[in-house]
């Protein structure tokens, strides 16, 4: 029996202070460790790439992996954010973002697409756009269907040889 | 969007009824209890283990040898106690059955592997009565 979805279960838990303090770690350093290690695979960076790029060891690179590191420096994230050419947001924010993010969590939250990546999305949306809209004035959408005609049963009948009424 | 994982909890529905993981989560490891709901909250979708991008590895998961084989761990250090939540996962599902403290040279979990892996059996066959999707509160 699941009585209540995600995200009032998370907000239950949320009634207690220890978890909302907890929360406020795990969301960074669960959630950075995977950002990490999902933006270097989306981009094809070993860690030893992503460490050289950045100018630390790899086994930095390692630990900031880790979900149990914890230890993030904001500089750190800035850095990483430039290297992966994607934002970075550092906000306080309610609880209930936390709670929103998490149950709501989707592939590309984790590893967001690069500014390139992003810029050739837009292209091909503005591209189907300006396809769509070539469409709409070489064929412009005609006036002449009236709703009103169009759901007469009483009007319908069998047309060749289609349903025949054998009564 | 990829297919998900789903994570369920053992109900002891032949005792008194109780979630046994969330009992867990808000009684002995309540120091652990928010890790281990981001932890669910992104393993849920990662690719599968041994592909391009998985999460299904260390540090991220922890798959059991000897008398645990074949089980998966999740761990959460807090105040010298290292908290493990211990499951099986098959297919898209993984099925939360056990939980275990690792201090010093102690580690010690609620049920032994046999029983781990007849709650496995029984969330499988009767899963109305036995298995419940992760909760998080």
């Amino acid at each position: 029996m699941n009585t209540i979805n995600e995200r009032e279960q998370m907000w239950q838990s949320l009634q207690d202070t220890e978890f909302r303090k907890q929360l406020i770690d795990e969301h960074i350093d669960v959630g950075i460790a995977f950002q990490i290690r999902s933006l270097r695979n989306r981009q094809n960076l070993r860690q030893a790439d992503l460490a050289r790029l950045l100018g630390v060891k790899q086994p930095l690179v390692s630990s900031w992996e880790n979900p149990n590191y914890g230890k993030y420096a904001l500089s750190t994230l800035k850095e990483l954010a430039k290297v992966f050419d994607v934002g970075l947001l550092v906000r306080f924010v309610p609880f209930g973002s936390l709670v929103d993010w998490t149950v709501d969590l989707k592939p590309d939250d984790i590893a967001p697409p690069s500014f390139s990546e992003e810029q050739s999305q837009r292209a091909f949306w503005a591209s189907v756009d300006e396809a769509i809209n070539a469409t709409h004035q070489a064929y412009p959408p005609t006036s002449s269907f009236d709703a009103n005609q169009a759901h007469k049963p009483e009007e319908l009948k069998p047309v060749g040889s289609g349903v025949q009424d054998h009564a | 969007m990829g297919i998900e994982y789903t994570f369920y909890d053992y109900i002891d529905a032949d005792g008194d009824g109780t979630n046994v993981i969330k009992s867990w989560l808000n009684g002995e490891a309540r120091d652990a209890k928010a890790h281990f709901s981001e932890m669910i909250a992104h393993l849920k979708l990662s690719p599968p283990p041994r592909t391009q991008g998985s999460f299904w590895k260390r540090p991220y998961v922890g798959f059991m040898k000897r008398e645990w084989d074949g089980f998966i761990e999740l761990r959460k250090e807090a105040g010298n106690i290292q908290y493990r939540l211990l499951g099986k996962m098959l297919q898209r599902s993984v099925y939360l059955v056990a939980c275990g403290t690792h201090m010093g040279k102690y580690y010690k979990t609620d049920v032994t592997p046999q029983t781990a892996l007849i709650r496995v059996s029984q969330m499988i066959d009767n899963p109305t009565k036995y298995r419940r999707k992760h909760e998080y509160n």
